[in-house]
């Protein structure tokens, strides 16, 4: 059984030496809505099978009417 | 030509008019994601002429409901389509305030940033629980994109109005400078 005041066991799986990233600029500042929109219609096409779950799964829209 | 150019040269050659919302507005608000549809904001009176020009398109009623309308696209390698209904009334303020959006959609006008705010608290407080997690990351997006001051009168305001206390309290905790 778990003990929630215990810490999780050290993982004995791959450790990896990553470099330091934290410079990198934000991306959302560097992508321009144009190109944004187009990779949005180039998704279903390189991701069809993804594309379709996600079309199949898709949930329903908010059944309150919104009003200002 | 794009989906959303596609259907806006439709929809002004048949005298309707839209304003994007969804994840393409957040995009061209500042906020770059991925969206895998096509969120449109219509008046509920033009829900009939919508239907038939959709068809036109070649889109295939999803499902329907009092406030929405969703629709499957011509062919799968092309973006789902959602049409958000709402009064004349409500339609008539965010036109006003509506603004222009990317030059690759050339023709169309999207919801302004107050109101897409106002749109994705709204979804948060009434939509689907499956949803909250990347509307609020949409939110948050847009605040910190656009350096909205969550502490100003009229940013707590339109919180309340349109989603609610712990949501505006969360947002302001994770927005406000240190």
């Amino acid at each position: 059984m778990k003990r929630s005041d215990e810490s999780a066991p050290r993982s004995d799986g791959v450790e990896l030496e990553l470099p330091d990233w934290s410079g990198m600029d934000e991306s959302s500042a560097r992508v321009d809505p144009d190109a944004a929109f187009l990779l949005c219609e180039q998704y279903p096409v390189w991701f069809d099978e993804a594309a379709a779950r996600w079309r199949i799964q898709r949930p329903e829209k908010c059944l309150v009417e919104f009003t200002l | 030509m794009s989906a959303l150019a596609t259907i806006a040269s439709s929809a002004v050659e048949n005298g309707l008019s839209f304003l994007l919302a969804g994840g393409h507005a957040v995009i061209a608000h500042g906020h770059p994601r991925n969206t895998f549809d096509l969120d449109l904001i219509i008046r509920r009176s033009d829900r009939i002429p919508w239907t038939d020009l959709t068809r036109a398109l070649g889109y295939g009623q999803h499902r329907e409901g009092p406030t929405f309308l969703q629709f499957d696209p011509p062919n799968p390698r092309s973006l789902p389509l959602d049409l958000m209904l709402v009064s004349d009334d409500t339609y008539a303020k965010l036109a006003a305030e509506a603004v222009p959006v990317p030059a690759s959609a050339a023709g169309a006008r999207m919801v302004s940033l107050r109101h897409l705010l106002a749109l994705k608290c709204h979804a948060i407080k009434h939509g689907h629980p499956g949803r909250v997690v990347k509307d609020a990351d949409d939110v948050i997006g847009l605040v910190q994109a656009n350096r909205v001051d969550v502490n100003a009168p009229e940013t707590r305001e339109l919180f309340l109005k349109h989603g609610t206390t712990e949501l505006y309290e969360k947002i302001r905790r994770i927005c406000t400078p240190i």
